[in-house]
């Protein structure tokens, strides 16, 4: 099975850092709001806020490399496979006959970084576990391509 | 094809169609009112001359609406200013609802709406028909919209392959078996011990007509003031008060209570009752070649028309009160009904019946369906390990919490006991089963819920594991078709061996393509 670009990692982290540093800020600004005026110490405090940064940076530098070693997917002739998840694990199977349509995607940070998601629309799927992150951007296109095209298999009954 | 020639004429909607949308004034008039009361003269002037804006507009929309059947399509016209065509091919029908209230059953209307696969609403609304119309309506646009001229073969296998299977020939040509057969008619006395075992609307009403009216209730009112001292009934004392009675007379308190909680318990119950009743009076299940038809309610006479090609999953329900009791309600899932509420979008194919006489309802639904020949596989044995640990963990976390209360809490370890029963009964419901093309697979304890999955209909699978699951290599299979409600479970069997449960993904998959691009 494939593994995304390996860039999609930095794009992960990128995100990840900059919810840390938001959270760290918020838990900050919120303690010396709430209890400086109430003349209580922020020792404390000030403690908390620093496990929720160091935490937080940790998870966010270090839990995209976990997750990228978990995140694969595979085009089969007759289907689709993704396979994710670092706690909760999930593999899912799109049979390609039952693709309504393929979508790529790219965000500026994605484009930034030269790359594109796919996503695949079936007439079930509610648009949650049919989309790949982190691909090529000219990988993306030449899925996108082949997923639309059924050759062998559009000709059903 | 001799009804469907050209020879039929743009039709008008029933006469009466203005005067039903009229009643919507009365609103505009009931507002009218508050505002003269409120302000001048002037104002009763302007909402007079709004009020009679509105009556003409009603009128102009009336006269200006027409709708006919041609061969391939619904064709409408409509549109006061701007006129709108709208053609509604018959391939891409799904569903014609009829839907009468109060109002149009006594004038012996119904309104009709078409249901589309791709639309997100309601395609079509035609207003006001009566009642034998709408009967025509449904029966052309839902029975004969498979009625491909057989000189476009290919466009006919599009078409098939686009909306459903190539229909089995004793569907198409047998004369006989497109007579209406009944399949299901309900009996009230049934209706009434559905609302009396429904397990969700009666309690939940009743919980919030307690939460609601729990003090300002008259009877409830007068019953406090029997059982409980007056120096309660001051606010500032009554917390106070509460708490002393509590102590005081702790069976007075507890009766009260209990009485109101039997109180707003029956009261929720009776509602339960008679809601199922009312929704779901007089239901029949029939069929027709491959048109299936459901009709109930009392005030809002619905009439549901549908393929039965087009049903997605069947979900039979089964709570722990009917279980006992032996009964068990069926639901189908067909595609259409874009954004409706789920509700909406279930179908019922029987609000009740015995469980031991479902038989005939699936196969309506599903030809060649043999109920009695299903073999339930269970799930793996260590799937009552999982069940058992949930439990257990919760029981700890509420002894941990408590012990430092009181030693007593101590005690609650011996719900182990009884979690264990639990476990081992709720694996017992647990389980999937192959028959045919057909995948059926079914979950829950207090309230069963059998769905069965034909394999062509489905979208996706979806194999998950939480962290508990992983460590007994087990894991969940979903199986996603078309028109599952977003806030519901789709079809799935819960703790699968990893092994087992990827392969028969796989299986399913290659079934699946085999099926092609029907669906």
């Amino acid at each position: 099975m494939n593994h995304l670009h390996p860039r999609i990692t930095i794009a992960w982290r990128l995100v990840g850092v900059i919810s840390a540093l938001l959270l760290t800020v918020l838990t900050g600004a919120l303690e010396a709001r709430l209890l400086a005026p109430a003349g209580i110490s922020l020792v404390l405090p000030g403690l908390i806020t620093a496990c929720v940064a160091a935490v937080g940076f940790v998870l966010a530098l270090t839990w995209p490399s976990l997750r990228y070693r978990h995140w694969l997917w595979l085009v089969e002739r007759d289907r689709v496979l993704i396979h994710k998840g670092v706690v909760w694990r999930s593999r899912s199977l799109i049979p390609r006959v039952r693709v309504q349509h393929v979508d790529t995607r790219t965000s500026p940070l994605q484009r930034w970084l030269g790359l594109s998601s796919l996503i695949i629309y079936t007439a079930g799927t509610r648009g949650a576990d049919a989309e790949i992150p982190g691909l090529d951007s000219d990988q993306a296109e030449s899925l996108r391509e082949q997923l639309a095209h059924l050759e062998d298999l559009d000709e059903g009954p | 094809m001799k009804d469907l020639e050209s020879g039929e004429t743009w039709q008008r909607l029933h006469p009466v169609t203005p005067l039903l949308r009229a009643v919507q004034l009365l609103y505009a008039f009931v507002i009218a009112a508050v505002v003269t009361s409120l302000g001048s003269r002037s104002t009763l002037i302007f909402v007079l001359a709004i009020m009679g804006l509105i009556a003409a507009w009603i009128t102009l929309a009336y006269l200006r609406f027409r709708y006919r059947l041609s061969e391939e399509s619904l064709i409408i016209l409509h549109g006061v200013f701007i006129r709108k065509r709208r053609v509604i091919p018959r391939s891409r029908i799904q569903n014609v609802d009829l839907r009468a209230g109060v109002l149009q059953q006594i004038f012996g209307t119904t309104t009709a709406r078409i249901e589309t696969a791709g639309g997100q609403t309601t395609e079509a609304i035609l207003h006001v028909v009566s009642r034998s119309e709408g009967a025509r309506l449904r029966k052309e646009l839902v029975a004969l919209s498979r009625r491909a001229p057989p000189t476009a073969v290919g466009e006919a296998a599009r078409v098939a392959a686009v909306s459903g299977p190539p229909f089995e020939p004793t569907e198409t040509l047998a004369e006989a078996s497109r007579q209406p057969q009944m399949v299901y008619r309900v009996t009230p006395l049934q209706l009434v011990i559905a609302g009396a075992t429904s397990n969700r609307a009666g309690l939940l009403v009743g919980a919030l007509l307690g939460g609601d009216f729990l003090f300002d209730f008259v009877p409830t009112d007068w019953l406090l003031r029997r059982v409980l001292p007056p120096e309660l009934f001051d606010p500032e004392t009554a917390m106070n008060g509460m708490l002393q009675i509590a102590q005081r007379d702790l069976q007075a308190f507890l009766l009260g209570l209990g009485m109101l909680v039997a109180f707003f318990g029956l009261a929720g119950w009776a509602i339960s009752v008679l809601t199922s009743v009312v929704r779901y009076f007089d239901f029949s299940f029939t069929q027709s070649g491959g048109e299936l038809k459901v009709s109930y309610g009392l005030l809002t006479r619905r009439e549901k028309g549908f393929r039965r090609s087009r049903i997605q999953n069947v979900q039979i329900e089964e709570s722990l009160l009917r279980r006992w009791l032996g009964f068990a309600s069926l639901h189908s899932q067909t595609a259409g009904y874009g954004q409706m509420k789920a509700d909406e979008r279930m179908e019922t194919l029987t609000p009740i019946t015995r469980a031991s006489e479902l038989a005939p309802h699936l196969e309506a639904a599903f030809p060649g369906f043999r109920w009695e020949e299903v073999e339930w596989r269970p799930s793996h044995p260590r799937a009552r390990r999982r069940l058992f640990v949930r439990r257990a963990l919760v029981i700890l976390v509420a002894t941990l919490l408590l012990a430092p209360v009181s030693s007593w809490a101590l005690l609650l370890l011996l719900a182990m006991v009884p979690a264990w029963f639990l476990a081992a009964a709720h694996y017992r419901h647990l389980g999937h089963a192959r028959l045919g093309e057909y995948i059926l697979v079914r979950e829950g304890l207090w309230n069963r819920r059998t769905h069965i999955v034909p394999v062509r209909k489905i979208q996706a699978l979806y194999f998950r594991q939480s962290p508990f699951q992983r460590r007994l290599d087990l894991g969940t299979l979903t199986l996603e078709t078309a028109g599952n409600p977003i806030e519901w479970h789709a079809p799935r069997s819960i703790d699968l061996g990893t092994s087992y449960g990827v392969e028969l993904m796989g299986e399913l998959a290659a079934e699946v393509t085999e099926t092609g691009l029907t669906f």
